[in-house]
């Protein structure tokens, strides 16, 4: 196996192209994460299309360069101009804006980077280590395991989604409807397709994750007032001094190990790991009341974990087939389009792409990091793209993307329709990734819940084995904690305690 | 719109979600007609699911007739709302939807270079409050550069046959 694996790692490294696409997916990446009203997701979900032409090799290189630097690059927004570019930067520019205000916006630009590149490359040295682990566990489960399993991850999601985790189950549910329609993948009786030969072929997942990710938001920057922002431009000291980053690397290591295990918890997303990140550092410091005036642990703690987390969301990714966050919900359909079921099997039967991924993943890492430092002096530039020309830009690659697909006027309505769906959830408070999770997960949901019954003919099956049994208990936990906290705050009079910034999965505009 | 009104909406449209699914599942004759034998099946998982979805949206519009009972919700004041802003939305959605339908029969570059023209233009008026000659001309000719990279970018990187 480890042989096999290492063939295919270097073959990956030394392939021209690869890197060749890599480094574009990074720059690429890296400009859009930048940009207020353009997040990570959006930024992958709206340039997936680009990747189908591709071979397998060279559309993880591009697409995994996407993830890792757009990660990174919500840090240069969160710095000059104090506007989170992605939801993991929401607290980086806590610290990160006041040291630009002081004249360190470069040196901030360059922590961003050191402690992303070493949080990337925990979070990829935990992913080649666990993940091997983890599926050698999961080829033990059976259908009831994997029902309760997917079940988990869709409550984490309803759980980990900010406001009312009820709002969020609803929208999973929805999810889970939509991927019901279309041909039932047992007995192919057609469900839910209002009588179009379209619909029997059942909802894409491209379409849907460009509507609702990427037309969505080009609705709510419209809607909105049209941010105006002051782009810090002046560049002074690139390098810190030497005796102050020396002492940082244990705040990196911390960030980086509560990004990477945030990370690995299907559906966390990254916000909550840098709130987590950030939230220990303060408590540990011997002067948390710095926290805020512009320090550089308030740069490395969520820059170490953001990028760790992006090695821990492909965990539960290829080991179970489980979406780690939103933006690996979008890698999904990625790889399924290039005919890949994520998911314990990976291990046996494709060691050679969990190699392209694991050098994808390294490779977007050491590109980020040099892209980051060799670009600190020029980042001010990207900031200056007009809003006109973004928007309808975007607009305009969310359409030829999702017809890209499948060549298909009816997935670009697909695309519309769910771009307006999405605006609308958000409107109401609804949050939209738990509904591109249920569609992914839904078939797989279905499929070991009939699969089980028609093996064992009863529902008691689910609590009578262990692991099912205790996934089915954490999901009831999570599921039912959000009420019982609130009943008893209420209940004793007592203020919902101060948390730090609130984690999103829905990209800021 | 209050919280109570967007529960409200949002009650609604779950209970006529929920009803149409049921309605689809009743009239689906390979559902209602055919022996599954031991799968209990498709119809087993999409039952489960609008019940779950039923019962929320009646929870949903409970929690906003409550609400909207006990209404103490403070008004907001007109120079809060946003002013005309949802004909925005509505606009882009009605030209984004004529551009796809007008793209089969007119050809990729002229419908796109219309619509991107279109809203380059209105959206930096959106901006500004005013239009400008000379942003008006450099718009128009960020529109034409945007649409050709993405014609180059998608017909000779991608390979899709654009129309």
């Amino acid at each position: 196996m480890i042989p096999e694996i290492l063939d295919a790692f270097f073959a990956a490294l030394i392939d021209p192209g690869a890197i060749g696409l890599s480094l574009v997916g990074v720059l690429v990446g890296i400009v859009l994460g930048a940009l207020p009203g353009i997040s990570s997701t959006m930024s992958l979900a709206i340039l997936l299309p680009l990747s189908f032409s591709m071979n397998t090799t060279h559309a993880m290189m591009f697409l995994l360069g996407i993830f890792s630097a757009s990660v990174y690059g919500g840090s240069i927004s969160a710095i000059l101009i104090n506007i989170p570019g992605t939801p993991g930067s929401i607290v980086t520019q806590m610290d990160g804006y006041p040291m630009a205000k002081h004249g360190r916006a470069g040196e901030a630009l360059t922590y961003a980077a050191l402690a992303s590149a070493f949080g990337g490359i925990l979070g990829w040295l935990l992913l080649v280590t666990f993940a091997p682990l983890i599926a050698r566990v999961a080829f033990q489960f059976q259908s009831p395991e994997y029902a309760a399993v997917t079940l988990f991850g869709l409550s984490m999601l309803a759980y980990a989604s900010p406001g009312s985790t009820f709002k969020a189950l609803v929208s999973g549910i929805l999810g889970l409807l939509l991927a019901a329609v279309g041909l039932d993948t047992i007995t192919n009786v057609s469900r839910f397709d209002l009588g179009s030969d379209h619909l029997q072929s059942g909802i894409s997942i491209v379409p849907l994750a460009v509507g609702v990710f990427g037309l969505a938001e080009v609705l709510r920057n419209i809607e909105g007032s049209g941010q105006r922002y002051e782009v810090i431009k002046e560049i002074r000291r690139i390098f810190p001094p030497w005796s102050e980053a020396r002492r940082l690397w244990p705040v990196a290591v911390r960030g980086s190990l509560i990004g990477a295990m945030v990370g690995a918890i299907p559906a966390a997303g990254s916000a909550i790991g840098v709130a987590v990140a950030y939230a220990q550092e303060k408590r540990l410091s011997r002067e948390p009341e710095r926290f805020g005036t512009g320090i550089p642990e308030g740069v490395v703690a969520p820059e170490s974990s953001n990028n760790a987390c992006v090695g821990g969301a492909l965990i539960p990714m290829m080991t179970l087939g489980i979406p780690g966050d939103a933006m690996t919900a979008v890698l999904i359909g990625a790889l399924l389009i290039h005919g890949l079921r994520p998911g314990p099997f990976l291990f046996r039967d494709r060691l050679d792409f969990v190699a392209v991924v694991y050098a994808s993943l390294l490779t977007a890492i050491v590109l980020t990091t040099v892209v980051g430092l060799l670009g600190v002096r020029y980042f001010a530039r990207i900031l200056r793209t007009p809003r006109n020309v973004l928007m309808t830009g975007v607009a305009v690659l969310c359409v030829v993307g999702s017809y890209a697909v499948r060549n298909s006027f009816f997935d670009v309505l697909v695309m519309v329709t769910f771009g307006i769906v999405g605006y609308a959830m958000q409107k109401v408070d609804m949050p939209v990734a738990p509904l591109v999770f249920g569609l992914i997960l839904g078939p797989l949901l279905e499929e070991n819940i009939r699969r089980t019954l028609i093996v064992y003919h009863e529902w008691l099956i689910f609590v009578q084995r262990p692991i099912s049994l205790a996934m089915l208990l954490v999901t009831a936990a999570a599921l039912l904690y959000p009420p019982f906290a609130g009943w008893r705050r209420r209940a004793t009079g007592r203020e919902r305690p101060p948390v730090a910034v609130g984690p999103t999965q829905n990209p800021p505009s | 719109m209050s919280k109570a009104k967007k529960d409200l909406l949002t009650g609604l449209v779950l209970v006529g979600v929920t009803l149409a699914g049921f309605w689809s599942l009743r009239t689906n004759e390979t559902i209602a007609t055919f022996d599954f034998g031991t799968d209990p099946g498709p119809a087993l998982f999409p039952r489960l699911l609008l019940s779950a979805l039923g019962v929320s949206s009646l929870a949903v519009l409970g929690a906003a007739g409550w609400r909207l009972r006990r209404a103490v919700e403070p008004r907001r004041s007109a120079s809060a709302r946003p002013r005309g802003r949802a004909w925005w939305v509505l606009s882009f959605v009605a030209t984004l939807t004529a551009y796809v339908f007008a793209m089969p029969a007119v050809g990729f570059l002229p419908a796109t270079l219309t619509f991107s023209v279109f809203w380059t233009v209105l959206l930096r008026y959106q901006d500004v409050k005013r239009f400008e000659a000379r942003s008006i001309l450099r718009s128009v000719l960020a529109a034409a550069a945007l649409t050709g990279a993405i014609y180059l970018l998608f017909v000779t990187g991608v390979r899709v046959p654009l129309p």
